[in-house]
Parts: structure tokens; C-alpha cells; sequence
């Protein structure tokens, strides 16, 4: 039976487990939608996860989600794969709370995300000239990213991507590539809703600059 | 969904085969029961640390190997 964080069980173990970090999973308000249940009469774009119960299903069909949504915060398939995994193990070692979460692939998400963070200051902390580390300063500009070109290839838009802001970066994938709401997306980071509205106009027009062609190289 | 809405072609996402996600799904659940004890003495916080912890090593390792 689907519960939501108004259960007893479920808001405990998330208040306890989640509250000291800044990026929490909130307890539901009226009118606030976290990764809460969506109203029915606005249906979410991310459907649920058919056969919730098994975690084998609910693991092949939301890993390489979870990993894509880490790879938009450290850029590293390698890194993005063994937090992926260390955050599905939280998830099955709770996953009696979490199978009955409205939002599981969200939880696995949130997880995951304050796990790269906490790798990511562990690594700056003991190498800070590691790649691994989060790359809010762009790089030079790759001999890839041509805007003068004739097409804007998708190769570009990555490297665009790349460039953004780490913010700015998770914002867009996840509300342009994994496709959460702006609701679900801000509970998820643990900021508000018009915060994540704010990353994507300002997401937007960096990649607009990025990408854009001068007037005079539009044929 | 998009749950299986995927990165745009050309992007460099390293392919998993079913047979990938079987063997990480079998990784998982080997390591969940390895250290379900240990975690029963921690909050999760203390556990996703400790995760943290191990996946930084395993950077740290990777890096030196490669450098």
C-alpha cells in the first residue's frame, strides 16, 4: 500500500535520517509539493515505477536514471556509477521505508546526490587539484564548441552543458533530461521552486549565448 | 517518464547491458548484506559517509594508477 510522508513510519525515518543535511527530503505542506504525491489534477511527467515492491525491478529500470542524475553533478561516468550504487544500497537497506515512499526513484535520487557531494569535498579536501573534484569553473573553451559552425552539434551542446554552473547543470537534467517538475526538481535539491525557476531562465540564456549564432552566420 | 528518456545521442554515456545491470544489481545486494550489521549501528547519515569514505579511495586509487 502506497504511503506518503504524512505516514508515521515514512516522515520519521526521513526527518531522522535526512534532517541534518541542507538537502532533505521535507515533511509534505498544503500547496507545497515536495516529492510528495502529485494531485491528480496535475499529473506528474515522470510516471511511477510499475512493480514499486521488487527492488530488482525498481533497480534495472531506475539505476541508469540515478546515474545520469549524478553524472550532471560530477561529470564522471565512473564516479557516477559507484554513487549510483552506494545510494541503491541505502535504498534496499531501507527498503521497507522506501518502496512505499510516493517518489522512490526521488529518495534514491536525493541520496545520491549528497553522496557525490560529500565524495566530491573528501576528494577537494585530500587532493585538491583532482579532477574528480566538481568543475564550477569552466575549462577552456574545447575545440569542439565551434558556434560559427553550420549545425550546433549535440557534441556542442554537452560541452555547453559542461560549462554551466553545477547548479544550473543538475536544474537542466533534471527537469530537461529526466523530466521531474520544477516542484519535484527544487524538493530534490532542497531549494525553492523559484530558485530552480531562476537556474533554468539564467541555464537558458548561458546556453543561448553559448550556442548562439552571430547575426551574421545565420543563413 | 522519463525514466527512460535517455541523453541525447552522441553524448558519452558508457552503454549498460542488461547483463551490466545484473551484475551491479547482484553487487548491491552482496554489499547490502555484507554491511547491513555495520549500518544497523549507524544512522544514515554515518552510512552514506562512509560510502563517501570508500568511493573517494577508490578515486584516489584510480587516479594514482592512472597518473
Amino acid at each position: 500500500m502506497a504511503t506518503d510522508l504524512d505516514d508515521e513510519k515514512g516522515a520519521a525515518f526521513l526527518n531522522t535520517a535526512l534532517a541534518p543535511w541542507s538537502l532533505r527530503i521535507r515533511p509534505p505542506r498544503p500547496g507545497k509539493s515536495g516529492l510528495d504525491a502529485p494531485p491528480p489534477s496535475e499529473p506528474s511527467t515522470v510516471p511511477p515505477v510499475p512493480g514499486l515492491i521488487d527492488f530488482d525491478d525498481f533497480f534495472r529500470s531506475s539505476f541508469p536514471v540515478v546515474r545520469r542524475a549524478v553524472w550532471a553533478i560530477t561529470q564522471d561516468w565512473a564516479l557516477a556509477d559507484d554513487v549510483a550504487q552506494a545510494a541503491m544500497m541505502a535504498a534496499l537497506n531501507s527498503w521497507d521505508v522506501v518502496a512505499e515512499h510516493p517518489e522512490p526513484r526521488g529518495w534514491v535520487i536525493v541520496t545520491a546526490r549528497n553522496i557525490a557531494f560529500r565524495v566530491m569535498r573528501k576528494i577537494r579536501k585530500a587532493r585538491p587539484d583532482s579532477p574528480a573534484v566538481d568543475r564550477h569553473v569552466p575549462d577552456p573553451a574545447p575545440a569542439g564548441l565551434d558556434p560559427t559552425g553550420e549545425t550546433i552539434s549535440r557534441l556542442d551542446l554537452m560541452e555547453a552543458l559542461r560549462r554551466l554552473p553545477q547548479r544550473q547543470r543538475e536544474c537542466v537534467f533534471l527537469v530537461y533530461f529526466l523530466g521531474y517538475r520544477i516542484k519535484d526538481a527544487a524538493s530534490m535539491m532542497g531549494i525553492a521552486e523559484g530558485t530552480v525557476k531562476t537556474l533554468l531562465h539564467t541555464a537558458r540564456g548561458a546556453l543561448r549565448g553559448l550556442l548562439s549564432f552571430d547575426e551574421g552566420d545565420i543563413r | 517518464m522519463n525514466a527512460d528518456r535517455s541523453l541525447p545521442a552522441g553524448w558519452s554515456e558508457p552503454e549498460l547491458t542488461q547483463e551490466e545491470l545484473d551484475t551491479r544489481l547482484a553487487a548491491v545486494k552482496r554489499r547490502a548484506e555484507e554491511t547491513t550489521q555495520i549500518w544497523d549501528g549507524h544512522d544514515l547519515e554515518d552510512a552514506l559517509d562512509d560510502a563517501a569514505d570508500q568511493i573517494a579511495q577508490r578515486i584516489a586509487r584510480r587516479s594514482e594508477a592512472t597518473s
